[in-house]
């Protein structure tokens, strides 16, 4: 199986899990990553069926993270995932808290979405190719547990959203695997350690991140949601 | 000599009003408390009272919104769902008597009625009859819904530092039977209107000063710290249920509520007036600030009304910090607000 990942920094974390021995367990899959960091992927023009770098700083971007190429033509492969480029999924999450009507929460999600990269990016693939689109939000922020926080909150939540949102792009988000999640809307701030920048061709390539941030997860997390990710397709 | 021989130039008309441009006019109110950066402010009232909070917002101030819209909803819909229109998402509260009513809930005084209305299959809660564009899909949405804004209700007056309250109404429909207010008319923005149960009644002097003695004192009581900014909406009744000619109406129900507004001013030092309504109404500023209706207060006469505001704080306090002092939004669009008020135009039909 051909997968190919596109996405910003966040990709990192599963390129390094799948770099760094995952790909050794699934000998029938083929990975192609295709990354740049914060919304440079937006910048890609849809060009003669492929998304193609016009700009110098994404071309390199792309051609350091999938090994040299500087366009995407999704029609190569079997599967697509898109990943990152949103940001405070876990405060989003929060919509599905007491006291908001139905109506308020379905609107706040599909607000929510239209204004993610994330969204914009899948869409431009859309228009490229019929395959079924994969995506996968950026981590949500890392926090320590919290035994008075509800569960089950974020998985309705992801259902929610793709009842509202994807479905009708024929794509479909896929969930943090639920042993990395706390409080129902949280990263176990454990993943967060020693999360390292995407490479890109420049000069922190692969730096680890500040102590203190709290968006970016390690290559463990990556491992657990790339694994749980292959094993559905 | 004689007492006016020392009184300061704004206390004359032709300097102060008369001789100078319209835009110039200056010095209308002598603030009693400063607005900085940290003070929390809560807003509600009439529609205009929308117009304060957003100002607050647009220079960096702290607009005290205890019932804050869902993360993600773009800020169009926030305010189709009545979220940042007022510091809680209790629609439009146009008299003191519903103040009065509103502080009762929050603070425990009363029990919330249990009147709800529908609309096809949809509910409709008649005291927020506008707040869910297309109603609520059952009746415990509508109770949760509500029973947060009472709460978040009760978060302005017990969290705030100033309680900004806009009046503006004095015509109200009660339910004759129970007692208890309702914001609109039955059967205008929701429900049915039953003529044996739903009755008019106009407020008079004592009784909206009594409505709001009432409210500062339990309001005082819950928070000992919460200082109060009245203003008077100066937008006109849509429409009168009284017998009288509509603009008659209007005249009698803003000079109560001035009059009410300027009696508490006056006497308490916690409480304060600001001039909005006497900016945009009164015949020095000859009528440019409101739109051909004659109702609605154009984008200018807002900005001017808000800059007045900031400029009295400045002149009284100094200038805000600079991190306060972002540029303001101009010219909102008057569709931006949210006036339930207007509603009664359409019962006029062709009149």
């Amino acid at each position: 199986m051909k997968l190919c990942i596109l996405g910003n920094s966040h990709i990192a974390s599963l390129k390094a899990a799948w770099d760094n021995g995952l790909s050794a367990a699934h000998p029938n899959t083929e990975i192609t990553f295709f990354g740049a960091r914060r919304h440079l992927m937006l910048k890609l023009v849809e060009e003669n069926g492929r998304l193609v770098a016009r700009e110098d700083l994404v071309a390199q971007s792309l051609a350091t993270t999938s090994g040299g190429a500087t366009s995407i033509d999704p029609s190569v492969y079997d599967s697509l995932l898109v990943y990152g480029l949103s940001r405070n999924t876990n405060l989003q999450v929060g919509v599905l808290a007491d006291g908001y009507s139905r109506a308020v929460r379905e609107q706040a999600i599909t607000d929510y979405w239209d204004d993610a990269n994330l969204l914009r990016l899948l869409k431009k693939l859309r228009r490229l190719t019929d395959t079924k689109i994969y995506a996968g939000h950026s981590p949500l922020e890392a926090a320590t547990s919290d035994p008075t926080r509800p569960k089950g909150r974020y998985a309705d939540y992801v259902a929610l959203s793709n009842d509202l949102v994807f479905r009708d792009l024929n794509a479909e988000l896929i969930a943090q695997p639920e042993a990395t999640v706390v409080n129902g809307m949280g990263t176990d701030a454990g993943f967060s350690a020693g999360s390292t920048r995407l490479a890109v061709g420049k000069v922190n390539d692969d730096f680890e991140h500040r102590e203190e941030e709290n968006r970016h997860m390690n290559a463990e997390f990556g491992g657990i949601w790339l694994q749980a990710f292959l094993a559905r397709l | 000599m004689t007492p006016y021989s020392s009184q300061p130039a704004k206390a004359f008309w032709k300097s102060s009003v008369s001789d100078r441009s319209m835009f110039d006019i200056a010095d209308l109110w002598d603030p009693k408390f400063q607005i900085l950066p940290e003070t929390k402010v809560a807003t509600y009232g009439s529609c205009f009272a929308q117009h304060i909070g957003r100002a607050l917002q647009d220079r960096g101030l702290n607009w005290h919104r205890s019932e804050a819209a869902p993360a993600g909803l773009k800020p169009e819909n926030a305010r189709r769902f009545n979220y940042d229109v007022f510091s809680s998402r209790t629609g439009n509260i146009y008299t003191t008597s519903l103040l009065r009513q509103w502080t009762n809930w929050a603070l425990g005084v009363e029990t919330v009625p249990g009147e709800i209305w529908t609309h096809g299959d949809r509910f409709i809660d008649p005291f927020r009859p506008r707040v869910e564009p297309d109603g609520f899909e059952s009746k415990a949405e509508l109770l949760a819904t509500r029973q947060k804004t009472i709460e978040s209700f009760r978060a302005s007056i017990e969290r705030s530092d100033v309680f900004v309250f806009t009046l503006g109404l004095t015509e109200r429909w009660v339910n004759s039977k129970h007692g208890y207010e309702y914001p609109m008319c039955p059967g205008t923005a929701g429900g049915n209107f039953d003529a044996s149960l739903h009755k008019f009644d106009n407020l008079d002097f004592a009784r909206v000063r009594e409505d709001l003695s009432h409210v500062i004192q339990m309001m005082r009581k819950a928070n000992p710290y919460l200082k109060f900014l009245l203003t008077v909406s100066p937008v006109p009744l849509a429409a009168t249920a009284t017998e009288e000619h509509v603009l008659v109406s209007t005249t009698y129900s803003k000079s109560v509520l001035r009059a009410v507004a300027g009696q508490f001013a006056a006497e308490r030092s916690v409480i304060d007036y600001f001039p909005s309504y006497e900016i945009i109404s009164n015949p020095a500023f000859r009528g440019g600030f409101y739109e051909p209706d004659l109702r609605n207060v154009h984008g200018l006469g807002v900005d001017f009304v808000m800059d007045s505001f900031f400029a009295c704080q400045a002149s009284k306090f100094g200038p805000l910090p600079k991190m306060a002092t972002q540029k303001p939004a101009r010219n909102r669009k008057r569709e931006d607000l949210v006036c339930e008020e207007e509603l009664l135009a359409a019962f006029g039909g062709q009149k």
